[in-house]
């Protein structure tokens, strides 16, 4: 088992960690903050497995999923705050 | 620092404490775990798109902290019991009745 796979674990334990307030958050927004986190752990271990397997494949999912995370972050709060679409 | 970021986040009380975790630990953990790998991989075709995602994430992410923040603050019924003094709401007497529970 290489480093990447083992820090890969424990990146796993930490989002099952975060995403508790995702499932039992009081508010819309703890949940937000909550999946925000989960988001940016989920790109970390697709760039662990993409050096741990030197496929650059991973490397592209990673930065268009970090790119989607946050406008969708930004459009639910727009629309939480009622605000109207740019 | 990710650890201390998720601890944050399932034990503070409400949603501004949770943000300062999640804020600054989020953001830090994650720059230092890809200055990590870029420190053992060396410099080659993948470090230039880990360079890439650690800028993004630098910016983005205070971004996306202050967009869920401003958004809890105008529709206050998430921060009901917020244990300090809040000044706006005594000034002005709007965006305090929505609830969103």
């Amino acid at each position: 088992m290489s480093l990447y796979t083992a820090v890969s674990i424990i990146l796993v334990f930490i989002a099952l960690l975060a995403s508790y307030r995702l499932f039992v958050g009081p508010s819309v927004y703890d949940r937000l903050v909550s999946l925000n986190v989960v988001g940016v752990i989920i790109t970390i271990i697709l760039i662990l497995i993409s050096v741990d397997t030197d496929l650059g494949l991973y490397l592209d999912i990673a930065l268009s999923f970090i790119m989607l995370d946050f406008v969708g972050t930004v459009a639910l709060v727009k629309y939480l705050e009622g605000g109207d679409f740019v | 620092m990710m650890f201390t970021a998720a601890l944050g986040i399932l034990r503070f009380s409400d949603i501004y404490m949770r943000l300062h975790a999640s804020g600054k630990a989020g953001t830090g953990g994650t720059i230092a775990i890809l200055a990590g790998i870029l420190i053992r991989i060396g410099l080659n075709q993948i470090s230039g798109k880990i360079i890439l995602v650690m800028v993004f994430i630098l910016f983005t992410g205070p971004i996306a902290a202050h967009a869920i923040g401003r958004a809890a603050h105008v529709h206050s019924g998430a921060t009901d019991n917020v244990p300090f003094h809040d000044i706006e709401k005594e000034t002005e007497d709007d965006g305090g009745e929505k609830d969103h529970n």
